[in-house]
């Protein structure tokens, strides 16, 4: 394998280094790009960007990560930008408060307490670990079903780490207002995967 | 406000305190009635644990769906294009 850094290769050199970058990390970048968007071919998008970006700012690429971290970094930023997009535009579509969608606003009587029908029924804990398999295809398909906005609030908090004012910042939103778009998509999530397995079982 | 006040916190807030509460810390107050909440309380106990179950696969999760080779072929024109 080459050892010459980046900025000492011509152009060829860079193409060469970029066809096997292409070869080698476009699976991986595939898998999480669809794992995090609902559109395969928005997430195809994606990781077509994640290399146009790469191979126009190859130089700045520091050789002390690998190339993999590198492109997951910007596969990151992008998936980051694809849900501010998303967020904002939903929020010109359906207004600012999702009223007649919110599931706090049904999953709780006004004193605050759940409803009956919200509350969860498995006082067991959640999801048994021989429920495994069941239990991974009931939480695709319910983060499928979310809300882009809800969706986008989900994936920010792993996408950008936890870091609350970086997720608060990149989505042009207050701290109140993300904590509620995270709560509304987490109560939606539950709810979705027990009534699934629920009816499953 | 009277010490009641601060532990009798009903479950819609109980379950926004269990997201806030992994992406920043929560009040004293705010924990001391979770604290007791959760002792009380069978539902938004599940709620906890099945929504940190949520967490745990979110962060874990990956795809097993691929269509790598038609995907390189698309990145490698545009890039030559």
């Amino acid at each position: 394998m080459s050892t010459t850094p980046v900025k000492a290769l011509d152009e060829t050199g860079r193409q060469k280094l970029m066809v096997g970058w292409v070869k080698s990390h476009t699976g991986d970048l595939l898998r999480y790009a669809r794992s995090r968007v609902r559109d395969p071919e928005v997430a195809d998008d994606l990781v077509q960007v994640t290399f146009v970006s790469a191979w126009q700012t190859m130089e700045r690429f520091a050789e002390e990560s690998s190339p993999r971290t590198w492109l997951f970094s910007i596969l990151k930023h992008k998936l980051a930008d694809h849900y501010r997009k998303v967020y904002r535009e939903g929020k010109q579509v359906s207004g600012f408060e999702i009223v007649d969608d919110d599931p706090a606003a049904t999953a709780f009587v006004p004193t605050g307490h759940w409803t009956n029908t919200s509350k969860p029924t498995d006082l067991n804990g959640a999801f048994e670990p021989d429920e495994k398999e069941q239990l991974d295809r009931a939480l695709r398909h319910c983060l499928e079903l979310l809300p882009d906005n809800l969706r986008g609030a989900v994936e920010m908090k792993y996408l950008l780490e936890k870091d609350s004012e970086e997720i608060q910042k990149t989505l042009g939103i207050s701290a109140t207002n993300y904590w509620q778009q995270l709560h509304r998509a987490k109560l939606k999530l539950r709810s979705c995967i027990e009534g699934r397995l629920t009816s499953n079982s | 406000m009277a010490l009641t006040d601060t532990l009798i916190i009903h479950c819609r807030k109980v379950t926004e305190l269990v997201e806030r509460r992994d992406l920043k810390s929560l009040t004293v107050g705010e924990r001391a009635g979770l604290w007791f909440h959760m002792r009380i309380c069978k539902y938004c106990k599940a709620y906890e644990v099945q929504s940190q179950a949520i967490d745990g696969w979110l962060e874990d999760r990956m795809s097993t769906s691929s269509d790598t080779a038609t995907l390189e072929a698309k990145i490698l024109a545009r890039l030559r294009g």
